[in-house]
């Protein structure tokens, strides 16, 4: 579906991304993990067009990104950033309404097949009962979904969103983390997200890739790359990672700050 | 659906007291005419005394101040969104202080050419703004490097203008008139320069809805929906800066109309740009409109500046509302 060829990103001088090549697999849930800082809204944003990208090629469903217009692959990809924003005055629906945008000329006002890809974008979130509501006095939640369901509306193949649990209680995070895989199995979308919840990850994504320092040092099913070594080595903590069906399968536990052994040696 | 339907009324309405509000501005001045004397003239009957009242001098100058407080609401309106700023206006491009340079710089300095101000101040309002835009260009174009360039041009074109009017101090009561901003003795002729103009002007001003709507979502949901953020922000720019040029041009800079109309439209009609362009286009002809019957009635004989009467009158209005907070 998308895949990175020796992708390198600079913020002026500074390098954030010096090489990085992975594939995305059609269907599959993939989540980008790593510490604060190591390069993973980059890495999304450049795929997204947001930032330019000094080096290396993107594919999009194997064609090269660099050689497509904006709309084409919007139709294609939709990227949620962190944070969004809404008019005040803006409907769940009006809002909505914007992820069809791609797929308008610009003389094309709104038409039939709008509203009926706005309601299904609706009815695919569970948003029916705020459908008429303001954007901007639903709760953090609620609010996460109104952008998924842009996205939905936009009729992607791929979504990527940036820490789309972040900000939210703990009852919001798995209720958004089972709507993606909802729509993963329902409409075979696949998802790329970037997470910070290693047990979230484990439990909902079928891959995961961690970045530390801008490269990848990992890559593989949750439970065989989520092993302590790692956690102690990218995230600097120490972990308790157990397969216990009544916690739900795999699970992890963070423990306290440790240092890694190369820190340990200079100490 | 309902709101649509509300939406479209009020800007039918305020359309509606527009035109009412045409009728009554022509009929104050040094002679008080009567609303039958004044719709008889419009008809093309009327005494002489009428006739030449309204054709020569009434009706050319509420045509103007329409069109320029279209012009300029639109301009403030699109420059809002492209900035994502609610203080902008087309003030913050440099239009205003290029256009205003070489404005006086002509009347002081060759006042025999006094009738190029018009063009040549559209070309140096649009230079100044090509100038703001250059200097913020850099590997796209963000907001706040625009606002940061747009107050180095203006301080700089600024200090020119204060530069000519010390140097030739003994010349600036012509010049007063211009830079607040007046409709005084406008021609058949400015008209139909102005009209023509506005007319493209507003027209592809109702092209740059959706963008501007998009942009309103931020930069990054701006081009996840496909919509070249780098590319609309110049060409909205050029919309909006292209109708505030045509109007500094002929009418010397009207300060507040950008500013604020969109803010009072918005607070009645709310933020999609399909009615907020529409219904800034009548509120800022109205407002311009009062303003300039105000201007020329309140202390007659003497005509303030419109663009004094604007704030003066403008902003309290504008604070009220804004505390009210309608919607
Ligand atoms: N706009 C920017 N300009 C300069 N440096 C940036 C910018 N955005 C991010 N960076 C730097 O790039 C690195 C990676 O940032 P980011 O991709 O946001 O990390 P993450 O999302 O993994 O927390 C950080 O060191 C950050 O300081
Ligand atoms: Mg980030």
């Amino acid at each position: 579906m998308i895949k990175t060829k020796n992708l390198n990103v600079k913020y002026e001088k500074h390098e954030v991304i010096p090489d990085f090549s992975f594939e995305v697999v059609q269907g599959e849930i993939l989540s980008i993990l790593g510490p604060n800082g190591s390069g993973k809204s980059t890495i999304l944003n450049a795929i997204a067009k947001f930032i330019a990208h000094q080096d290396g090629v993107i594919y999009l469903e194997g064609s090269d990104m660099a050689k497509m217009g904006v709309k084409a692959v919007a139709k294609r990809l939709s990227v949620l950033a962190q944070v969004n924003q809404s008019p005040e005055d803006f409907t769940v629906r009006d809002l909505i309404y914007y992820g069809r945008l791609p797929h308008k000329k610009w003389y094309e006002q709104k038409n039939e097949k709008d509203d009926c890809v706005i309601e299904w974008a609706i009815g695919q979130t569970n948003l029916s009962a705020l459908a008429d509501k303001r954007v901007v006095t639903l709760s953090g939640g609620e609010r996460q979904r109104v952008w998924i369901a842009l996205a939905l509306a936009q009729e992607p193949k791929v979504l990527m969103l940036d820490e789309p649990t972040t900000y939210l209680d703990i009852c919001h995070q798995i209720e958004v983390l089972e709507l993606l895989k909802d729509l993963n199995k329902r409409l075979g979308l696949t998802i790329v997200m970037v997470l910070h919840d290693l047990a979230h990850a484990a439990r909902y994504s079928d891959r995961v890739v961690v970045l530390q320092n801008g490269s990848m040092v990992a890559d593989g099913r949750p439970e065989e790359v989520l092993t302590k070594e790692l956690i102690r080595e990218v995230y600097h903590v120490d972990a308790y990672i157990a397969t216990d069906e009544c916690l739900g399968g795999f699970c992890i536990l963070p423990v306290k700050i440790c240092k890694t052994q190369k820190e340990a040696a200079h100490a | 659906m309902k709101k649509t339907r509300t939406n479209i009324s009020i800007i039918l309405l305020s359309a509606a007291s527009l035109m009412v509000l045409l009728i009554l501005a022509m009929r104050f001045g040094s002679v008080t005419l009567t609303y039958g004397e004044i719709v008889d003239t419009l008809f093309g009957g009327g005494s002489d005394l009428a006739r030449n009242i309204i054709m020569n001098v009434r009706l050319p100058r509420v045509l103007v101040a329409v069109m320029v407080g279209a012009n300029l609401a639109v301009s403030g309106t699109l420059l809002q969104a492209v900035m994502q700023n609610p203080l902008a206006d087309s003030g913050l491009t440099g239009v205003n202080a290029g256009a205003s340079l070489v404005a006086i710089f002509i009347m002081m300095l060759f006042p025999g050419y006094t009738y190029l101000v018009p063009l040549a101040a559209f070309g140096g309002g649009i230079i100044a703004c090509a100038m703001v835009y250059t200097l913020a260009w850099k590997n796209g174009i963000k907001p706040m490097r625009i606002i940061l360039a747009g107050v180095a041009v203006n301080a700089i074109l600024g200090s020119g203008t204060s530069l000519l009017s010390v140097l030739y101090s003994d010349r600036i009561q012509g010049v007063i008139a211009w830079m607040n901003g007046s409709l005084v003795g406008k021609s058949w002729g400015d008209i139909r320069v102005l009209a023509t103009y506005s007319f493209f002007g507003l027209a592809a001003s109702m092209f740059c809805i959706r963008y501007a709507n998009a942009l309103q979502l931020g930069d990054k949901m701006a081009a996840n929906v496909g919509v070249n953020t780098n590319v609309y922000r110049v060409l909205l720019s050029l919309v909006a800066v292209f109708l505030a040029g045509i109007s500094v041009a002929i009418t010397g800079p009207i300060g507040f109309i950008g500013l604020a109309v969109p803010h009072i439209s918005r607070l009645i009609v709310g933020s999609d740009h399909k009615y907020l362009l529409p219904l800034s286009v009548v509120v800022g002809s109205m407002l311009v409109l009062l303003g300039d019957t105000f201007a020329r009635t309140i202390a007659s004989p003497i005509e303030l500046p419109v663009g004094l009467i604007m704030a003066i009158i403008g902003a309290p209005f504008f604070l009220y509302l804004l505390r009210k907070g309608a919607r």
